[in-house]
């Protein structure tokens, strides 16, 4: 079998150097199915098999955390939110006054409209370590908190 | 209610701007009749803003988490290519010695399809339109008292006062001679356009799909986003202050090509320009 791969690997010399990240099966999964037939679909479902044989746990199971955040009489609560530097996450804003509020961040460039009484989820990037402002854009004065990354 | 008053003037700013400018465009090459394009673009964008502001009433979980975003972030795309296009188009029936332009300024309202000029104005006030809506439906909903009224009003007075500058641009631009109106306006929507671009950049990576980058300086204690002459030098010339690497780039990027895109045609003269006349180029001086 490895020899199977090692041939296909000689023949298609430019497909070599991806291969050797994979397991020595996943190189053989892929480059057999290129000697069939190197059509996109199969080149796909080439890549999903070296995904699936790649490593587990990396993102799969460590789904990123959630963090809630009220807006209530035009301020958030609370107002000062940690998150862990480094990590995706995921912000979820509850609106529950009588009108909207707009959510926004210029230093993280997030500007969403929470309409009264709704819930949205931002899916927010991994942070470097540091503060990031937000306000309330519609109510400016009362509305306003920070984010901590550490 | 001052502050209610900064929100819509804010947020109408850019399209006050831009109306301004397109109208006093079609004025000047002559083609008032084409006013009806921008202005049936405005009322689309209008018409736009409150049916977007009523859907989010409606939108729930994924379609309200990424919707809106995943629209804001094409119209600001769009209206990037639109201004290029506009600021390429002004600059190839800009380039004529006195007289001659306003022969090729006829043959630009023969050939130049001048209802885009009326996407423009849609994309301009669809752009913040909707958050202009919601807000001034939320100060209403929430306006029980006199003080409340008030706020409303306040709102109204700043989109009033952005229509006012675009007024403003419309009529002084009446006296600025053809030429020079056609160099301010080339370089204040390439400006504008850059702006647009590093936004929706950042607008980009605010929603993962880009990146984050680093951030190249901080002058938020000097002249922060939030504050009026920020917000203004933000529309006007995308001011940030604290940009990410990539809004910078994006930025410089978007200047270098978009200026060499537009302004190329001035160094090489077509052979029709050159057997037309002397043109006012840098070389031909």
């Amino acid at each position: 079998m490895r020899d199977d791969c090692e041939t296909g690997g000689r023949r298609r010399g430019g497909l070599r150097p991806a291969m050797r990240t994979g397991t020595p099966e996943s190189r053989c999964t892929s480059v057999k199915v290129h000697l069939v037939r190197p059509s996109a679909g199969l080149l796909a479902a080439a890549l999903m098999a070296c995904l699936a044989l790649t490593p587990s746990g990396l993102g799969a199971a460590d789904p990123p955390g959630e963090i809630a955040l009220t807006i209530e009489n035009n301020r958030f609560q609370p107002e000062e939110l940690k998150v862990k530097a480094g990590a995706p996450w995921v912000l979820v804003i509850t609106n529950k006054d009588k009108g909207p509020e707009e959510f926004e961040s210029h230093d993280l460039r997030i500007e969403k409209v929470i309409p009264a009484g709704k819930t949205v989820r931002l899916k927010m990037p991994a942070l470097k370590p540091g503060s990031y402002r937000f306000v309330g854009e519609y109510h400016e004065k009362t509305a306003k908190g920070r984010i901590i990354a550490e | 209610m001052g502050a209610t008053f900064l929100v819509t003037l804010r947020e109408a700013f850019e399209a006050s701007l831009l109306l301004g400018l397109v109208y006093t465009y079609l004025d000047k090459i002559g083609a008032r009749e084409n006013f009806r394009w921008v202005t049936l673009g405005s009322a689309l964008g209008l018409a736009a803003s409150v049916a977007m502001g009523v859907a989010v009433g409606f939108l729930s979980g994924p379609l309200l988490d990424l919707g809106p975003d995943l629209i804001g972030a094409g119209v600001i795309f769009l209206a990037v290519v639109l201004l290029t296009w506009h600021a390429w188009w002004m600059q190839q029936h800009a380039r004529g010695v006195r007289g001659e332009i306003q022969q090729r300024i006829d043959q630009a309202r023969v050939t130049q399809r001048l209802w885009i000029v009326g996407l423009i104005a849609f994309t301009g006030v669809f752009r913040e339109g909707a958050e202009t809506v919601l807000f001034l439906w939320g100060i209403m909903a929430q306006a029980t008292s006199a003080a409340g009224w008030g706020s409303v009003a306040a709102g109204l007075a700043g989109i009033a006062t952005a229509a006012a500058l675009g007024w403003a641009i419309f009529y002084g631009g009446k006296n600025v001679s053809l030429p020079r109106f056609f160099a301010i306006t080339t370089a204040l929507i390439l400006l504008l356009a850059a702006g647009l671009f590093s936004t929706g950049l950042g607008r980009l990576q605010g929603l993962g799909v880009l990146p984050m980058t680093v951030t190249l300086w901080d002058t938020s204690s000097f002249l922060s986003d939030g504050s009026v002459a920020g917000s203004f030098l933000g529309g006007l010339v995308g001011y940030r202050a604290r940009p990410s690497l990539l809004e910078v780039a994006g930025y410089a990027a978007y200047l270098l090509g978009a200026g060499f895109l537009v302004l190329a045609g001035s160094f090489r003269p077509a052979p029709a320009r050159a057997a037309a006349g002397e043109p006012v180029t840098p070389r031909s001086r």
